[in-house]
């Protein structure tokens, strides 16, 4: 087998992308949820010691005044098309392997800029120029468009190989200081250029490296340059194909794509709008369709994809297309995913502007590079039932009728109020596969179990009533100002009932540094005469509310 | 096999030769059971929790209407559900006002299969007939009002399919005058929280902790007899059916025309999936 030399690669990394899609001014603490753990920071909040990892709690408590914000995907995608488009300029092959990253094959666009140090400083100097509009509106983004050092990191690092390319940006990314965010590694170099840094460094190429690098450690191999020299037969006996192809990349010559061992069969799905969709939705949907067409094709030939080009034509005549790639082999849901957040930026939602002038009237997904499907080991009892493909078929059908937000499913996100537990979010922001579960952490303030089985959307004005027929109402110590005697749930007494039992009241003051977010409630439990239905009712701002029954 | 060489074998037949026109329809019966080569799955019905068995012995019955009524009827729907959650099956929910999540979970339903569809008016029918085609479950709540028409395209869609369709009232029970034009025809199966008293709080102190519930089935089909069932719904430790022998003013009435097949203190539990202490 001849060896070829590995592509020639420039990767652009953006640091904590999805606190940069936020569009907050830079000099705010701001930070990225994912459930109630911090996904992303911004560079104030880091200063205040605000990480990664964190709870929403503990974030919470080293910076008072820290912003939280959910994440959503598609937003981040949609704020990295404007990088993007200003990287189109320069090089007209962009890989976007997700939301802040991406790759350009340097061959050409290095020969036309005058080589890679050159074309590594325009590509840095366009992102930033990009990103900086998107630090603010207004008043804000003078102050700091020129301002390089509150700018968001960028990095850019140029190596053999895209996986290479990418160890080298992070590097570019901690070194901003001194290397400006650009690192060029001559050719046949990077092997040498990786062997000093630690092996955790190999966690930024996805998920594969992350159970390798506990390992390399524990064998006492802390260094990139100690595991390349080990014997290639020994790695791969130990670790696989996988870690063979990673011993591979830190030896400077990274294959791709990883396995090479399919060739990409020449298959397109097509679809033809007709009214051309203007909406993103709309065209989501028919995109979701193709995807799943897509994927059927390729599984039928026992391949799976690795990269894709997207091809959007639009009524008037544009065409548009941009090449998605991922680490591993990309499921339906993952291309429907990723064509989404194309036309999401495409067509303009939201603050980004409309690249096209027209619907979108035709839609193309070529499968550029594929593999041969290992497939996924499915968990025991876990995996896609056939019960469960059917169901999210039936859904997209669904979705068709009532739109991609009127398909929910809940989310456990955590929280004192039982309204506050879970959250319903549209089926196509979560991979059906790996929803988050209910962690099995202590909340501390929460209701004590059983919940209750119906949690009112709105709350319902009630009023509780003591032997004399005043309002009951609770000190700022939580006391009870009389036993309460009565619950009024309508408007007028025919609503009246009686209270057997109750117990409470229980205070919860959240956010009390926050004027906005502040929140002071009592909560009382009370059983009910007639019927013996239980409530759970909350005393805020002077009035009763009915937050939840025990049906 | 040996039924089947049976029915060949004249001299067999002939010992057992019934005699009366029901007993031959028995045999008959009996035969074509053996006869069929295997039960297909939408034969079987949905299984239910072992706390349930003794209220829905067979489990739930494919293609059929489950109606709740009265004061539990949402977690009791909730633990109806758990059962073939838990199994995998897919439960979608339309016109649900106020789900409670975290109820659902403690009674054992698995969130990852539960899926909300919101849909206006006139878009219900065409919904609703999209989720019985592919979800064993489908819970269809007070905010969803397809007119007498859609309701008998959709019960006959959910028989042929195989979906079990639970309908859930308005909790606050403000439809009680609404819910005799409805244009629903009596459940399948209609369970009836008759009786439900919650244990736990006193006056200021302790939380709820426990309910008791006596749940009433009446059904249309093979059930000719309601049976009543004491239940915990939920107990100190999760759903449980309350034990023939405990001593409550709420079995003694009931024992009488209820409960009589469940012999001694079986005390039928589950895991329940919650925190405890």
């Amino acid at each position: 087998m001849t060896e070829e030399a590995p592509v020639r690669t420039l990767a652009v990394v953006c640091a904590d992308w999805p606190v940069v899609a936020l569009g907050r001014p830079p000099g705010l603490p701001v930070a990225v949820l994912s459930g109630h753990r911090v996904l992303s920071v911004s560079r104030a909040a880091r200063a205040e010691g605000v990480l990664p990892g964190l709870r929403r709690r503990e974030a919470q408590a080293r910076c008072p005044s820290v912003e939280l914000h959910d994440r959503d995907d598609s937003r981040d995608a949609r704020a990295f098309e404007g990088v993007l488009a200003a990287l189109e300029d320069l090089a007209p092959r962009l890989e976007v392997l997700d939301a802040g990253r991406c790759l350009i094959p340097t061959r050409g666009p290095s020969r036309f800029h005058g080589g890679d140090r050159a074309l590594a400083g325009r590509v840095l100097h366009a992102v930033r120029a990009a990103v900086a509009p998107a630090s603010g509106p207004g008043p804000v983004r003078s102050l700091v468009s020129s301002d390089v050092v509150s700018s968001p990191l960028v990095g850019v690092g140029v190596a053999d190989g895209p996986r290479a390319a990418i160890l080298v940006a992070v590097e570019a990314l901690r070194r901003a200081d001194a290397a400006g965010g650009v690192l060029v590694v001559a050719p046949g170099a990077t092997a040498s250029f990786l062997a000093p840094l630690p092996v955790a460094r190999m966690e930024a190429l996805g998920r594969e490296p992350l159970g390798m690098v506990e390992v390399l450690r524990r064998m006492g191999l802390r260094t990139i340059g100690r595991f390349a020299a080990l014997e290639e037969a020994d790695v791969l006996a130990r670790f696989g194909a996988s870690g063979a192809d990673l011993h591979r990349l830190v030896n400077g010559r990274e294959r791709v794509p990883p396995d090479v061992s399919a060739s990409a069969p020449d298959l397109r799905v097509v679809v033809t709008l007709d009214p051309p969709a203007d909406r993103v939705d709309r065209a989501a949907f028919a995109a979701r369709s193709l995807a799943e067409e897509l994927h059927r094709e390729l599984a039928d030939r026992g391949l799976a994809c690795t990269r894709v080009l997207v091809v959007a034509e639009t009524e008037v005549g544009e065409r548009i297309e941009r090449l998605w790639r991922s680490d591993g082999a990309m499921s339906a849901v993952a291309i429907g995913q990723r064509v989404r957040w194309q036309l999401e930026g495409w067509l303009g939602s939201g603050r980004s502007r409309s690249r096209c002038t027209g619907g979108v009237s035709r839609l193309e997904l070529v499968p550029d590079e594929v593999r041969n499907d290992t497939g996924d080991q499915l968990g025991f009892w876990g995996g896609v039932s056939e019960s469960g493909e059917r169901a999210l078929r039936a859904l997209a059908r669904v979705q068709a009728l009532v739109g991609p937000e009127g398909v929910l499913v809940p989310e456990w996100q955590g929280g004192r109020s039982p309204a506050e537990q879970y959250r319903l979010v549209p089926l196509d922001a979560v991979d059906p596969s790996s929803r988050r579960r209910r962690d099995r952490q202590p909340w501390p303030g929460a209701l004590p179990s059983p919940s209750p089985a119906v949690v009112w959307s709105r709350p319902r004005l009630v009023d509780v009533l003591d032997h004399v027929g005043r309002r009951v109402g609770v000190s700022g110590r939580g006391s009870i100002s009389a036993p309460p005697t009565h619950v009024v749930f309508g408007r007028d007494d025919g609503g009246r009932v009686v209270v057997r039992s109750w117990s409470g009241p229980w205070c919860v003051d959240e956010r009390w540094w926050d004027a906005v977010g502040h929140r002071r409630r009592a909560r009382l439990q009370v059983v009910v005469d007639p019927g013996g239905s239980a409530h759970l009712l909350a005393l805020e701002d002077g009035r009763w509310w009915l937050e939840a029954t025990y049906d | 096999m040996p039924s089947v060489e049976q029915v060949f074998d004249t001299g067999a037949m002939s010992v057992a030769e019934p005699t009366t026109r029901a007993e031959r329809l028995a045999r008959l019966r009996e035969l074509a059971g053996d006869l069929s080569p295997l039960t297909l799955a939408r034969d079987r019905g949905l299984p239910v929790l072992a706390a349930l068995e003794e209220l829905l012995p067979t489990g739930l019955r494919r293609g059929s209407t489950v109606g709740f009524r009265g004061d539990g009827s949402t977690t009791l729907a909730h633990a109806v559900l758990a059962g073939p959650s838990r199994a995998g099956s897919w439960t979608a929910c339309v016109g649900l006002p106020a789900p409670g999540w975290a109820s659902a979970v403690e009674m054992g339903v698995d969130l990852d299969r539960v899926v909300v569809v919101r849909s206006d008016e006139q878009q219900s029918p065409s919904v609703l007939a999209a989720l019985v085609d592919a979800f064993d479950m489908v819970v269809v709540g007070p905010d969803c009002r397809p007119d007498r028409s859609e309701v008998r395209r959709l019960l006959s869609r959910a028989r042929e399919r195989g979906a079990v369709l639970l309908r859930l009232d308005d909790v606050m029970r403000a439809g009680d005058a609404a819910r005799g034009v409805t244009a629903w025809p009596g459940p399948d199966v209609e369970l009836v929280c008759e009786s439900s008293s919650w244990s736990g709080p006193g006056e200021g102190w302790g939380h709820l902790r426990s309910r008791r519930v006596t749940v009433l089935l009446r059904g249309r089909r093979e059930l000719d007899r309601p049976r009543r069932v004491d239940l915990w719904l939920p107990g100190a430790d999760g759903l449980r059916v309350v034990p023939d022998g405990a001593d409550d003013h709420h079995t003694h009435d009931h024992r009488t025309h209820g409960v009589e097949e469940s012999g001694g203190a079986r005390i039928l539990a589950f895991d329940r999936s919650r925190r405890t202490g």
